[in-house]
């Protein structure tokens, strides 16, 4: 079995990073941003960004129509909850959890098919030159997997699964983004790949067509 | 191991390449069992494409920023706000009112004088340049058929809606109706670039089907087209070639997966390969190594 060995990490580059002309950690910068000083709340955002983009597609796949959407739709909540953030958890990850919610809702108004038509029509028409072919079949082939995950699972079970499968969490980091008990994101990791199980059994999926091509 | 469980740490480890050997036979011993472990990995894999940096990324974060500040900063009912706006706004809504009511009480009226007009016998109805005809006239009667293959090909799917109707099908887990929609494609829409990346998937549906021969044909297809070279598709080749028990084609494909693509996930596999054929004797039964 060939592992991928860089494990991606939601929050790499991203957290304590002073964005482009700015200094201070993504703390600081949320803690400026609640007074509403517009320049302040665009620093904040500036640096905040990337993580919410990761999210976006990991859940939603790098071509979804409605990405950008998504990511803006994130942004916006992000500042509004701002006031009600208890600083008590990593910003990267506050933000990380309300950027999961909103991918998750994107996902749940996809139709399948429309949603595999438009994808492609997005990702070959606008996209030829500078997309690897196999980016896009990586894309596609995940894209059934989340979709599952999203319609079959409960929502707290589809978090933890999401997190861990598609934007490479460990236990801790769920707990963490999900604010719950590292037990509890054990528990919901558990319960929700044992659903998935037999969903995939169900369906016909063996570990051989869903391993690497040995 | 307990095999209810799914051994996350295990799994962590394999991912950061620190598991040892003997842990790594326990969990590919749950992995042969556990489809949603499999799953996970399989998705660990494909991650890293998805989630890579893209040269829009810098342009699309600009963006959704600047977008989600203009919504944040627009001034609410900005019109409304003094009492001039405020009136305009009553205004407008008792046109729009006013409008509907009008429209209502009309248009009933105005319907039944176009049914009731009726077409004098044997004359056709045509329609007046510049208006349209009234749709709530009988229709006449269809004009002679036009042939047939142009009927056909505007009933044909479009190469982007087989394409998704295969990627759904293998999803619902019907691999063979998944094939014959690529090949339907492929037939349909030969130059399509849908078709390219199909030739890439049913290759590796007939992988998993165990059909070698025409795997690799799909595969051939695949590489043969200009443009980028898919890691994925150069890894069906050589993995079919060893199937069909071609040996010295084997070892080429796997050679020129590592000279592509040297940080590949499959590069481990593929040296590995490449030092089990250089055990073996070359097989007769492959010609030469070629596709």
């Amino acid at each position: 079995m060939s592992l991928p060995h860089d494990r991606l990490s939601l929050s790499d580059g991203v957290r304590n990073r002073a964005p482009v002309g700015g200094e201070g950690d993504l703390t600081t910068l949320a803690r400026e941003a609640l007074g509403k000083d517009p320049e302040k709340v665009r620093r904040f955002l500036d640096g905040v960004t990337p993580t919410v983009r990761r999210t976006c597609r990991g859940v939603m796949g790098f071509a979804h129509p409605d990405l950008e959407d998504a990511i803006q739709e994130s942004l916006i909540d992000i500042v509004r909850a701002l006031p009600q953030y208890r600083f008590e958890a990593d910003v990267s990850h506050y933000a990380a959890k309300i950027a999961l919610r909103v991918a998750i809702a994107e996902r749940k108004k996809d139709r399948a098919r429309v949603e595999s038509m438009r994808l492609l029509h997005q990702t070959i028409e606008s996209r030829p030159q500078s997309l690897d072919p196999a980016g896009i079949v990586a894309d596609v082939e995940c894209s059934w997997l989340t979709r599952l995950v999203v319609r079959k699972l409960k929502k707290s079970q589809t978090e933890a699964v999401l997190l861990r499968f598609f934007l490479g969490c460990s236990v801790e980091e769920i707990a963490s983004i999900t604010g719950v008990p590292i037990n509890t994101a054990k528990t919901r990791l558990r319960t929700g790949k044992d659903k998935l199980r037999r969903c995939l059994e169900k369906r016909g999926y063996s570990p051989e067509a869903l391993g690497v091509i040995r | 191991m307990n095999c209810d469980l799914h051994p996350e740490a295990f799994l962590d480890r394999a991912l950061s390449g620190t598991l040892s050997a003997a842990e790594r036979q326990d969990l590919d011993q749950h992995l042969a069992t556990c489809v949603a472990c499999s799953a996970h990995v399989a998705a660990a894999e494909r991650v890293r494409q998805r989630l890579a940096e893209q040269p829009w990324d810098e342009q699309l974060d600009r963006k959704a920023v600047e977008r989600a500040m203009t919504v944040l900063y627009r001034p609410r009912f900005a019109g409304l706000r003094s009492g001039r706006g405020l009136w305009l706004g009553f205004a407008l809504t008792g046109l729009l009112l006013v409008g509907g009511v009008a429209g209502a009480v009309l248009w009933p009226s105005q319907r039944s004088s176009i049914v009731s007009f009726p077409t004098p016998p044997g004359q056709a109805s045509a329609p007046i340049p510049g208006q349209a005809e009234p749709r709530l006239v009988a229709e006449p009667n269809p004009l002679p058929s036009e042939p047939t293959a142009q009927r056909s090909h505007r009933a044909q799917p479009s190469a982007a809606v087989l394409f998704a109707q295969a990627i759904a099908l293998r999803g619902e887990g019907k691999v063979e109706a998944a094939i014959a929609a690529h090949l339907r494609l492929q037939r349909l829409y030969p130059t399509a670039r849908e078709t390219r990346l199909s030739f890439a998937l049913a290759g590796r549906l007939l992988l998993e089907k165990g059909s070698p021969e025409p795997a690799l044909a799909q595969f051939n297809q695949y590489l043969a087209r200009p443009g980028d070279v898919g890691e994925e598709a150069l890894v069906g080749r050589a993995t079919a070639l060893g199937r069909l028990g071609r040996s010295a084609s084997e070892a080429a494909a796997w050679r020129e997966v590592l000279e592509r693509h040297p940080g590949s996930i499959y590069a481990a596999h593929a040296r590995k390969r490449l030092a089990t054929l250089a055990e073996k004797p070359p097989s007769a039964t492959d010609p030469s190594p070629s596709r």
